[in-house]
């Protein structure tokens, strides 16, 4: 079991995903309906998570070290959080739009697959890879959800009428994304003393993490102190997550992260 | 009480979010002022005891202010969330910028001068913390006082935070990190290197027993001759080899008949080896899937001493082997202090160790030698202030399970 096998594994998850969401979405409340959607996206998952087990033992190490990797985690982290928001506030929507990028995650490791190695330099052997990798990505996967919402809140804001559900979903996402954050950046912290010495040393990734935190912190203060004002936030939320996009993967074209310890695909 | 309420109103609608970003963009200017003023030479981080009275002296300023003012305007105003925001938001300017501008002292030129290229050194940096911390540690001190329950979270998110800044930020100047270079076979050696690649003298010796390496086996892969990379099919990965060892590689199937993990090149191949510079060498027979033309003969990894060698697959593709990476390295040392207390300690990557108060790292070896290499770096780092850090973050890891736990329910205020 390796990448050669992604194509078959990759198109039968998007292939349960879709009739999933077809069904979900089909017109008329029909309770049948929507659990048999439910039942296919949570095959789909199914399927992904198969995939991404064999994989680990081929390896022989966590699939956690490559981008192509982890956008393999995020295939399988979104779909979740859709269905966990989907059982909890019931917005379908989401559980499409979660499914939708989770699909483009899988094209894009279709279209571009990366070289993948079975070593692991002995900096990444450590209890803390696992914890601080998969919290991490649990985390994007929740606030790119939250940027979503926001997206959809700001067309809403400016074409329609703002739902103000849409607020509340964005906060519930950013609440608890925010707490993976802080865990992941905590673990990355506590991590790194381990290895390096040092609990922080504003390496590039670091500092890029630490400015993604602030970012997020600054929405939810700003939802807090007025919940009336909802233009302000919302774009906040949306910025916030260019800040991570950049921190996740724009990293690797900075100049001021040629040193980075972070920057390891080559 | 009409008048208490009117009060109540007038305070509330006086410093919003304008005036409290226009106040932290007043202070963020007047750091960069002090910073062009000293012409760029930053801040000195200042060593204990010096580091220690600012801390004491703005914890008792605080709690005194809070407790005579902390009904007054500013008082309230510094403890609001607009101040928050703003204080919290400029910060993360700062930060920002250090995310852009690679942080290199050039002791020169406007970057320089302005703090730019040395930021969390800068006087800009320390006032905005400085002002941050004024912000948080009030509105710590307005939730916390009198304790209930009910605020426990947002106390060990607000807390954890401002004794987490404090240590790291104070702490800083008292953190020593030292690097070590040992050899085997030398004595006891008390030599060390600052990060500022200044001399010190260590107060414990330490003398390197054995200094040993891990390998992966080599990858082995068809390269393009004119080009000299590695040519790979959609999404493959390149194998480890060992010995018996199939696979099939673009057009190519390959068997491994025999494989040396270190080895030297003589006349009639390769051999075992344990002299330094030997490498891994591999004899593979393949196999062209399309014309069933086969070649075999021996390809190597090369090493410091020696060159690599191919095998020609065809006019324009090579087999090659990659050289071995390491999968983990380890130095025995012992150590020995002024007393003549001995210990002797493993060390890893990611397994430091303890002794006197210092933790000692592995953190490198002469790359170039690999396998021989009979250098050792350590390195030694002792940071007082590490346990005040750790209570900082452990209250924020449990904030962060609280935030997770009730969600938005603590924010219904």
């Amino acid at each position: 079991m390796n990448w050669t096998n992604f194509p078959f594994f990759a198109a039968t998850a998007a292939l349960l995903w879709i009739l999933g969401m077809i069904l979900l979405n089909f017109p008329g409340k029909r309770k049948a309906f929507e659990i048999a959607g439910n039942v296919l996206i949570a095959a789909g998952l199914a399927v992904l998570v198969c995939f991404l087990t064999l994989l680990w033992i081929n390896l022989d190490r966590p699939p956690l070290r490559t981008l192509g990797e982890t956008r393999l985690w995020y295939a399988v982290f979104l779909p979740l959080v859709g269905i966990i928001t989907f059982l909890r506030w019931g917005y379908k929507w989401f559980v499409t739009y979660a499914l939708l990028l989770a699909i483009l995650f899988l094209s894009i490791n279709y279209l571009h697959p990366e070289t993948y190695e079975k070593t692991l330099m002995p900096a990444l052997q450590s209890v803390w890879f696992v914890p601080h990798v998969i919290v991490y990505i649990f985390s994007y996967a929740l606030l790119a959800a939250s940027s979503l919402v926001a997206v959809k809140g700001l067309y809403e804001l400016y074409f329609k009428e703002l739902d103000v559900n849409t607020l509340h979903l964005a906060d519930n996402l950013v609440y608890i994304g925010f707490s993976f954050l802080t865990l992941g950046l905590l673990f990355g912290a506590l991590w790194a003393k381990e290895a390096w010495g040092h609990y922080w040393t504003w390496d590039p990734k670091e500092t890029w993490a630490f400015l993604t935190w602030l970012a997020y912190l600054i929405y939810m203060h700003f939802r807090t102190f007025q919940p009336k004002r909802t233009k302000a936030p919302l774009w906040t939320l949306s910025l916030a997550f260019v800040v991570l996009l950049i921190c996740w993967f724009g990293i690797n074209y900075l100049p001021s992260a040629q040193n980075s310890v972070h920057v390891y695909a080559q | 009480m009409k008048s208490e309420n009117a009060e109540k109103k007038v305070t509330r609608a006086a410093w919003g979010y304008p005036e409290s970003f226009f106040v932290a963009f007043e202070i963020l200017i007047l750091g960069f002022i002090i910073e062009i003023f000293l012409k760029g030479q930053g801040v000195k981080t200042p060593h204990f005891p010096n580091n220690l009275w600012p801390v004491i002296v703005l914890t008792i300023l605080m709690v005194y202010v809070h407790v005579r003012y902390r009904q007054g305007f500013l008082i309230k105003w510094l403890s609001s969330i607009p101040c928050s925001v703003s204080a919290i938001s400029v910060y993360a300017l700062l930060v920002l910028l250090i995310g852009f501008i690679p942080q290199q002292e050039t002791h020169s030129g406007w970057l320089h001068v302005t703090g730019l290229n040395h930021l969390k050194n800068s006087w800009p940096f320390l006032i905005m913390q400085f002002y941050l911390l004024i912000s948080l540690g009030l509105v710590v001190l307005r939730r916390g006082i009198p304790f209930k329950i009910r605020n426990l979270g947002f106390l060990l998110n607000h807390f954890g935070l401002w004794i987490t800044l404090v240590a790291a930020g104070m702490g800083s100047g008292d953190l020593k990190r030292v690097t070590l270079g040992l050899y085997e076979g030398r004595d006891f050696s008390r030599d060390g290197v600052m990060a500022d690649q200044s001399s010190v003298e260590m107060p414990f010796g330490a003398k390197l027993l054995d200094f040993r390496i891990d390998l992966y086996n080599p990858k082995i892969a068809v390269a393009d001759r004119s080009k000299g990379e590695l040519l790979q099919k959609h999404g493959e990965t390149l194998p480890l080899i060992s010995k018996g060892f199939e696979t099939r590689l673009i057009d190519w199937d390959i068997r491994v008949k025999d494989y040396i993990p270190f080895a030297v090149k003589t006349d009639s191949g390769y051999t075992p080896s344990d002299r330094p510079g030997s490498m891994a060498a591999a004899f593979v027979e393949t196999r062209n899937i399309v014309s069933g033309k086969t070649v075999s003969g021996w390809v190597a990894s090369g090493s410091v001493m020696f060159e690599p060698s191919y095998l020609d697959l065809d006019e324009s593709r090579l087999l090659i082997l990659t050289e071995p990476e390491p999968r983990k390295y380890e130095s025995a040392v012992v150590l020995k202090d002024m007393h003549g207390n001995t210990d002797t300690v493993m060390l890893e990557v990611n397994k430091p160790c303890r002794f006197n108060g210092w933790k000692l790292y592995q953190t490198g070896y002469d790359t170039q030698m690999g396998k021989f290499s009979t250098l050792s770096v350590i390195e030694a780092v002792k940071d007082p202030w590490l346990p005040f850090v750790y209570a900082g973050i452990l209250m924020l890891l449990g904030g962060a399970i609280y935030l997770f736990w009730l969600g938005r329910g603590m924010r219904t205020q």
